[in-house]
């Protein structure tokens, strides 16, 4: 585990697109961070032997992944068509998803 | 008759089939002895008049001599596998207003052998957990002691079954979550090779370890119910085209020579209760007076499967679910004025804390600096305990592996929330399997000194289910179910 864990704790909930909801949530999300840390710290530990190459994985058992064919009819087989996609969004509007202002935020808007 | 819902789907098969009642008549004791049994939580949507519905349907359709097999039969899925037009939640609140825009292939499967879809049920958020105390709404209880967790995450699923308000469900096991709750609930539960069910259309937690499995009162209908799901499916990448049969077919076809292994590791450590170790030792010897051959293994490397699952799973998991942003589907913050803050306060406010906890941990391995010493280490030790595995299989020519599923029996609602270490210890027996996609089945061979179930647990090599499969069937026949755990056996 890092040592400087605080800012680690703090930058890893920015990348995780998280905030506590309150000061006790982000006690115990931080402690209970920390103990599986430590508790996962034996793989950062573990010395393999000096060759390990052999030990990448790419499937669990030797079977091949069913790849489907990579053309249009395989496609649109496995897709939604735009009804039931946004049959469940939060908001939409004339066939499509609303978001909030990506580039600039709303009050700077109304202040300009 | 009355009480058709504690009877076996395979009981059931022959009265529909014998017209001895309707799939009206079961589907209603199914639906009151829900109603009876709501305080164990086990539901998060029952189906009640469409499930009625959908009997009167299949019983029109038994008086013209269909024949599908699981005609009238009811069934619940664990709440992360999609029903079409009808809610899947996988217990968060993210996805407490989501509804399915298409089936699963499991559902599909269901549906075409004409099984009565009866409801949801309940489950640790997004399949994290070991207890089914994670859920948006609420604990699921054991049907055997209320106070007590029914183990998870297939919490809902299994508890439903060991409470007989259904015969079999279907259930997901990423590290366990269908052989730790089956131990906990007295019941069968069989996670299969990964690659042998499609999860398209299951909810993902992990992606290299998911895998949909059957639970039921019985191997027989564990082994119905996997012929029913098992199967090619081009949808799912992962998804091997790998010939199935029906298991069910073949269960009574005991092998003339078994070779089984019990793992040092397992049994000579610390934590196991005394009553498990007990009842391990009279179902070894079951096996050795059935003619087997018992023989002591190693599997050097099970002290880091642990730590290595709770690597690769939260890593899996933090990508999984990145997706849940607010703004395709999932809920949104109503306290958000711009798209970052959509983001992090929908997440924030959509997701429960043991979710949170392990998007946190995930995105921790996979970032960079950390990337290489632990989430890479982690699959490369991965390989290794696969090789452990493989080695005992292929180079000793043990066709089982026993061992306990849980060290303990079913704990006590809330003992373990505040410690996740200490809860993540009770995965330490299945987790291996797991993480080497290997086919592993729980089955209840006594209770403790408490008056709870006792698991115990059989691996075999990969697609090999169907030896799993009959010696669970031959255990059952020569004990006897009054002897077994099952609750309403």
């Amino acid at each position: 585990m890092s040592e400087n864990n605080d800012f680690d704790f703090k930058t890893v909930l920015e990348l995780s697109k998280l905030e506590p909801l309150n000061s006790d949530e982000e006690k115990q999300l931080k402690s209970s961070f920390n103990k599986i840390l430590n508790h996962v710290e034996v793989i950062k530990n573990k010395v393999l032997s000096s060759d390990d190459s052999s030990l990448e994985m790419t499937h669990v058992h030797s079977e091949n992944n069913a790849l489907r064919e990579d053309n249009e009819d395989s496609i649109e087989e496995t897709n939604m068509n735009v009804d039931s996609a946004l049959m469940n969004a939060p908001d939409s509007r004339d066939r499509c998803f609303i978001t909030p202002l990506i580039i600039q935020a709303k009050k700077e808007i109304e202040n300009e | 008759m009355s009480n058709l819902n504690k009877l076996q789907a395979r009981e059931l098969r022959e009265g529909l089939d014998k017209k001895d009642f309707s799939s009206v008549e079961v589907v209603k004791d199914c639906l009151k002895s829900i109603k009876e049994s709501q305080d164990i939580n086990a539901f998060i949507s029952v189906f009640e008049d469409q499930a009625l519905k959908q009997a009167k349907s299949c019983d029109e359709k038994l008086a013209t001599g269909d024949t599908s097999p699981l005609l009238g039969i009811p069934v619940a899925l664990k709440d992360a596998i999609l029903v079409k037009d009808f809610k899947t939640t996988s217990a968060s609140k993210m996805l407490e207003n989501f509804t399915a825009p298409y089936d699963a292939h499991v559902t599909e499967g269901l549906k075409k052998s004409g099984a009565v879809i009866i409801g949801k049920t309940n489950l640790d958020e997004f399949c994290m957990g070991s207890s089914g105390e994670h859920s948006a709404f609420g604990a699921t209880k054991n049907p055997w002691k209320h106070d007590r967790v029914p183990g998870g995450t297939s919490s809902g699923s299994t508890a439903a079954v060991s409470a007989a308000n259904i015969p079999f469900s279907l259930g997901s096991d990423t590290g366990g979550s269908i052989r730790l709750p089956a131990a906990y609930c007295g019941v069968v539960g069989l996670k299969p090779t990964y690659g042998r069910v499609s999860r398209y259309g299951v909810i993902a937690y992990a992606s290299s370890l998911d895998q949909v499995g059957c639970i039921a009162r019985s191997s027989y209908d564990t082994a119905f119910l996997l012929s029913i799901i098992a199967g090619y499916d081009k949808r799912d990448a992962t998804s091997v085209n790998k010939t199935s049969w029906d298991f069910h077919k073949t269960i009574s076809e005991y092998p003339k020579k078994l070779k089984i292994g019990l793992p040092k590791e397992y049994f000579n450590v610390d934590g196991i209760e005394d009553d498990i170790k007990v009842a391990l030792d009279k179902t070894i010897k079951f096996f050795k007076d059935q003619g087997a051959e018992v023989t002591e293994i190693s599997l050097p490397h099970t002290d880091l499967a642990l730590s290595v699952y709770y690597i690769i799973a939260p890593a899996e998991a933090a990508s999984n679910l990145s997706r849940y942003d607010g703004i395709r589907y999932g809920y949104r913050s109503k306290e958000a004025s711009d798209l970052n803050e959509i983001y992090t306060k929908s997440r924030s406010e959509g997701f429960g804390l043991e979710v949170k906890r392990r998007i946190l941990v995930g995105n921790y391995v996979l970032s960079s600096g950390y990337y290489d010493a632990y989430y890479r280490k982690a699959q490369k030790i991965r390989t290794l305990v696969r090789n452990d595995f493989k080695s005992t299989f292929e180079d000793q020519g043990v066709d089982l592996i026993l061992a306990p599923t849980s060290p303990t029996t079913a704990f006590k609602l809330g003992e373990n929330e505040q410690d996740p270490i200490q809860m993540y210890l009770n995965d330490i027996y299945t987790i291996p399997a797991s993480l080497s996609g290997l086919p592993g089945i729980s089955f209840p061979i006594g209770k403790d000194k408490n008056e709870l179930p006792i698991g115990c647990q059989l691996i075999s090599n990969y697609w090999n289910e169907n030896l799993l499969l009959q010696v669970v069937n031959r255990y059952e026949e020569e004990i006897g179910w009054d002897k077994i755990a099952t609750q309403y056996a």
